[in-house]
């Protein structure tokens, strides 16, 4: 009965080692210790081309949302695709030294997983800031404007401005850059915004914008038309333009982050100047929002 | 390397009093949460203890389901889950329910509330059956009701042998409170969380809010260890604290 008892515990434990063991680099990105998984994002990766490595083409891997429409999304046949994910594509098509594989996780586990050599680059539609810049590398060279504008339930007229929000509540998604637009011009405005930080995926928060919870949010308008279209939400942008920032890729700050960021500069700029980056911007948006 | 390259400690000063600012909630969340989950784990344990019917099979069901699925799935499910629920069911029977004006803190107290009640259920289950059976029969051939022998004899009793489980559960309930921001209620980690995304420093954010979560549990197990020491002070047991 004892021999008995030490067999079962030594199988219950080898069972778990090789179950441990057995786990192949799991792309899910969990370096945050939140709600990574209830963010309703699926962890898909996807190497852009069907052949395992035909040559020694440097794989990097790529952080990015995956539930951004139209910049970085998951379509009907569950393919990763996008305007950032494109552009990524056409620059390892000028490169045949890079391999992308794309690795979709939360918002806030992007720069974490940064951090923590989970992936080398991200791309989604990330703008610079003194924090940003003095932390990571960004590529020298732009690829897309990300502009933001208020986004309201539909058919609301009573707000037009940020200064229309006195009283009312805005929602933003927590570390990304409208949030510190915000921020900023809550502290130069006397504080008026009452602000609501949400960790979860942008579509919630734009779902809480049409059951009134918050009252608008600040986010990309392109986005915003994609995703009330895509996910049926009530919701529109209004007013004018708050921003209109570059976006860059984020790399890693260190040696191998030098020569990544090398050579997607070189590509990226090489498809600015043949028009390849136009053209693919004028397919996603009609406007050429690479300049 | 050098340690201040690896941690900003300046940063990290500075972040105590943003991250403290979470505190009350925090704590708010989890006495409330407690008070009514003690409440509710008492009607709970001696539904399962007389079994009374109906009550029972409904009890069951609850404990099993708060206990077998992820806080945070409930914190979702409820929070985020309820509007769309009262949406679908407004356009099919037209009502005009809005939610957007319960405070997201609400759902809180009462999401948390309904988890912790179904895990003390089980410990002042646990502790109620602890009590000898001699007592309970001793008080019935005095005459007393079972109200009475409850609040006289039973659970006197009972409260020096939970404590050290209600403690235990309480100091944990404070931690599961950093829940609380996947429905934007900013306690301890939300502020960290929120000040951290601002300036890239995760590492030390993070950090700190941990320490404070720390010297907030220590300062509870205190409380709980002075607690367990004077429902105790009656005893004359073999074994002396």
């Amino acid at each position: 009965m004892k021999k008995l008892s030490i067999l079962t515990i030594s199988i219950m434990i080898f069972a778990l080692l090789f179950t441990a063991c057995g786990q192949t680099n799991s792309t899910q990105t969990s370096t945050s210790t939140d709600s990574t998984v209830a963010a309703g994002t699926s962890a898909t990766t996807d190497s852009s081309s069907t052949e395992p490595a035909t040559t020694n083409a440097q794989i990097i891997k790529v952080g990015t949302m995956g539930t951004y429409e139209p910049f970085s999304y998951v379509n009907a046949d569950n393919k990763l695709t996008g305007y950032d994910i494109e552009v990524l594509r056409l620059i390892e098509k000028t490169d045949a030294s890079i391999k992308f594989e794309f690795v979709a996780g939360p918002w806030d586990s992007l720069f974490p997983g940064l951090d923590a050599d989970k992936f080398q680059l991200l791309g989604n539609q990330i703008t610079s800031n003194p924090d940003r810049e003095a932390k990571y590398l960004l590529t020298d060279n732009t690829y897309a404007l990300c502009v933001s504008q208020l986004i309201v339930k539909k058919g609301r007229t009573d707000i037009k401005s940020l200064n229309d929000l006195k009283g009312k509540k805005i929602g933003t998604t927590v570390g990304d850059s409208f949030t510190r637009i915000l921020e900023d011009w809550n502290n130069a405005n006397g504080k008026i915004l009452d602000i609501v930080y949400y960790e979860e995926d942008v579509t919630t928060l734009l779902q809480d914008v049409v059951n009134g919870r918050i009252d608008a949010t600040l986010n990309d308008p392109i986005m915003a038309v994609a995703k009330a279209k895509a996910k049926n939400l009530e919701v529109e942008p209004v007013g004018d333009r708050i921003s209109a920032d570059p976006t860059y890729f984020i790399i890693k700050k260190d040696a191998a982050g030098e020569e990544i960021k090398k050579k997607v500069d070189a590509a990226l700029s090489k498809i600015r100047e043949d028009g390849s980056l136009s053209k693919l911007s004028i397919e996603w948006f009609g406007v050429d929002y690479s300049k | 390397m050098q340690a201040n390259e690896l941690l900003d400690f300046g940063y990290m000063l500075q972040l105590i009093p943003r991250v403290a600012a979470g505190i009350p909630v925090s704590l708010s969340i989890a006495c409330v949460a407690f008070i009514f989950g003690i409440l509710l784990g008492f009607a709970v344990a001696l539904v399962k203890i007389y079994k009374v019917p109906v009550a029972l099979q409904i009890s069951q069901v609850y404990v099993s389901f708060m206990r077998g699925t992820p806080l945070l799935v409930q914190i979702f499910l409820s929070y985020y889950g309820l509007p769309l629920v009262l949406r679908y069911l407004s356009s099919i029977y037209g009502w005009n329910i809005d939610i957007s004006s319960i405070h997201a803190i609400t759902f809180m107290y009462v999401s948390f509330s309904l988890n912790v009640g179904a895990y003390l259920s089980e410990t002042i289950r646990a502790a109620i059956l602890s009590v000898n059976k001699g007592q309970i029969e001793a008080a019935e051939a005095l005459g007393m009701t079972t109200p009475q022998a409850l609040r006289r004899i039973i659970i006197p009793q009972a409260a020096v042998v939970a404590i050290p489980n209600l403690g235990n559960s309480f100091i944990s309930l404070l931690k599961d409170t950093s829940l609380a921001f996947a429905a934007s209620v900013p306690e301890i980690i939300g502020h960290a969380k929120i000040a951290a995304a601002r300036s890239s420093k995760f590492f030390e954010a993070y950090i700190v809010a941990a320490i404070m979560y720390w010297l907030i549990c220590i300062i509870f197990e205190r409380l709980v260890s002075i607690a367990e020491r004077r429902l105790r002070r009656h005893e004359r047991g073999v074994i002396n604290d």
